[in-house]
């Protein structure tokens, strides 16, 4: 047993390594993203600003809280970029033949598949992710005490395994159907608008859909509220430590989708 | 010792019957005619530990199938295989150990990086030991002078250069067992003489049993014993090179130039042509030796030059493949 991790996890590392090392044999393409990507953010950002100086609030959120939300949603999603972009091109991979080198080596499967890849140009998202919600937390006067810390680190797990457990269906569709199916452009956009703004801003359906069936407001919305204090009385939990239990439950269920439709995997071309 | 087994061996893909045109694809919409096809077909072989063999068949015969099966990285639609007594669809992990793999026209090194990283992370994933990560790759650079492009980033490699690293990549965990899919396609002549020349040294070295996926006929002479053909999924041919010959060209041809424009006949050779001073006699082997022939005809005529020739293979195998076995 001991041995098992050891192995997987000098291999893990060693995946790693070679992830970072591509990443950085083509340096141009890495600057040029981590120039040119935080615009989208800095727009992003200025039209929060802007909606609240002509409303005041957004979904009865201040500026304040609003940068906080933001910064943390911005943060998440380069997290989950860098860990889990190899999702993406699943439905690709199982049409050209793409898993036939996890296969004929003595790993499991989707160990290989998840730790395989790590994605040094989602640094352009982390950058300004950082930066906006430091800028946030200062302006809510967020108060880094350790157990905020650890819920914090909770929240960010639980965000980037939620998001990755969507990608993860929705490629894994590609099992069944056989086609290179790529919903992550639409799954992109949707979690930009359910995480970047507060829940609060969408009709009480919507709400109610993501937070009971497909929870995208736990990504942010939900922990960013246990965070400021915005808990309403009738819920006895922490929303942030539900967050990383969500994640962790759903995206296990994803891997067990993964397993089910790697079982009908069969290696395509010659 | 026995170490592939291929039993009663079947694979059958759903193929879906296409109608052309935008009428064809609507209509596929809704009603989907399918059939059947059987890749494999009811095929059945064992190899032993040590044999070069070679798996040849036309194009779509049902070769990269049966290796994908084998190699563990497709499921039989029935049928039994077994490699060194394990099945590589129940031990997966345990079968891939002693396998490698060769894809003519895939790899499994890493694009970006240099040649050296994609053998170090495979040191890691077979736990391979420092000595015998060393000791394999000297030996293999004796043959294939690797180290001479170890250190260039692989999408940098010439064909000739990539298919050698592949080679490398499949025997740094010392496998018993080879499957090579088409590894000398597209190579130059100095490539495949390298690649050759390391196929039968490991084998010699180190018993390394090989299947070897060719259509080229240069790797068959020069490196198999033993031949299997399949066509339509299922094995027409399997034996020696030399039996196969017997079977369907058990004849050879004599090239007589003789110094005047004679025509002399044999009762054991047919003429195949003739024009002025030579003539061409096709005789069977085991009615006439040639020398018997070459004496006879000497006694009637006077022979400036002689030459023998061999059936030509690819003749032989384009018979072959158009038995039904």
């Amino acid at each position: 047993m001991r041995h098992t991790i050891k192995y997987y996890s000098s291999v893990a590392l060693a995946f790693m390594k070679m992830s970072i090392q591509s990443g950085l044999e083509y340096p141009i393409n890495l600057i040029g993203w981590i120039l040119v990507n935080p615009i989208q953010f800095i727009v992003g950002f200025a039209t929060i600003k802007f909606v609240v100086q002509e409303f005041g609030s957004l979904g009865g959120w201040g500026f304040e809280g609003l940068a906080f939300l933001y910064g943390l949603a911005v943060l998440s999603h380069g997290f989950a970029v860098i860990l889990f972009i190899q999702t993406w091109y699943m439905g690709k991979g199982v049409v050209i033949g793409g898993f036939d080198r996890f296969l004929l080596r003595p790993m499991n499967v989707l160990f290989q598949f998840l730790f395989m890849d790590f994605n040094l140009v989602g640094i352009s998202d982390l950058i300004p992710g950082f930066i906006v919600f430091l800028y946030g937390c200062v302006q809510v006067k967020f108060h880094c005490s350790f157990v905020n810390i650890l819920l914090l680190i909770m929240t960010l797990a639980g965000g980037v395994l939620i998001r990755g457990a969507v990608w993860i269906f929705c490629g894994s569709l590609a099992f069944w159907t056989k086609s290179p199916t790529n919903f992550v452009g639409f799954t992109l956009e949707l979690f930009d608008r359910v995480t970047m703004y507060p829940l609060t801003i969408y009709p009480r359906a919507l709400q109610f859909v993501f937070t009971f069936i497909l929870p995208l407001g736990w990504i942010t919305f939900y922990p960013a509220s246990e965070l400021l204090g915005r808990r309403p009385d009738y819920i006895p939990v922490n929303m942030a430590l539900v967050t990383f239990l969500i994640g962790v439950f759903i995206f296990a269920l994803s891997c067990l989708v993964m397993s089910l439709g790697m079982r009908r995997y069969e290696s395509a071309g010659s | 010792m026995k170490i592939i087994e291929v039993n009663h061996l079947v694979k059958e893909y759903k193929k879906v019957k296409k109608e052309k045109g935008i009428r064809g694809a609507v209509k596929n919409l809704f009603v989907q005619e399918v059939e059947m096809v059987r890749a494999v077909d009811d095929i059945s072989f064992n190899i032993e530990q040590g044999e070069i063999v070679a798996y040849i068949g036309p194009n779509g015969a049902g070769k990269s199938t049966t290796v994908k099966m084998l190699s563990g990285i497709m499921r039989p639609t029935s049928g039994e295989i077994l490699i060194d007594g394990l099945s590589p669809q129940k031990n997966r992990k345990q079968v891939v150990k002693n396998i490698g793999v060769v894809f003519g026209q895939r790899t499994q090194l890493n694009w970006d990086l240099r040649l050296g990283e994609s053998f170090e992370l495979l040191k890691k994933i077979y736990e391979i030991e420092d000595h015998t990560y060393d000791s394999n790759l000297s030996m293999m650079d004796e043959i294939l002078e690797i180290s001479k492009f170890m250190d260039t980033p692989v999408r940098q490699l010439s064909l000739g250069q990539r298919m050698r690293g592949d080679l490398v990549a499949a025997m740094l965990h010392s496998p018993k067992i080879l499957f090579l899919d088409e590894p000398t396609i597209g190579l130059d002549v100095e490539a495949k003489y390298a690649i050759r020349k390391f196929i039968k040294e490991i084998n010699e070295r180190n018993q390394t049993t090989i299947i070897l996926t060719t259509h080229d006929l240069g790797d068959i002479q020069e490196l198999c014993k033993r031949l299997i053909i399949i066509n339509e999924g299922r094995v027409i041919e399997d034996g020696s090179l030399k039996e196969l010959i017997d079977k369907i060209a058990p004849y050879k041809h004599l090239i007589v130039d003789f110094y005047d424009p004679v025509c002399i006949s044999h009762p054991q050779a047919e003429i195949v042509s003739q024009s002025e001073a030579r003539t061409v006699y096709k005789f069977k082997k085991d009615e006439i030796s040639a020398a018997q022939l070459i004496s006879d005809i000497s006694k009637e005529a006077d022979i400036k030059e002689i030459g023998l020739e061999e059936p030509k293979i690819d003749d032989i195998i384009r018979v072959a493949y158009r038995s039904k076995g």
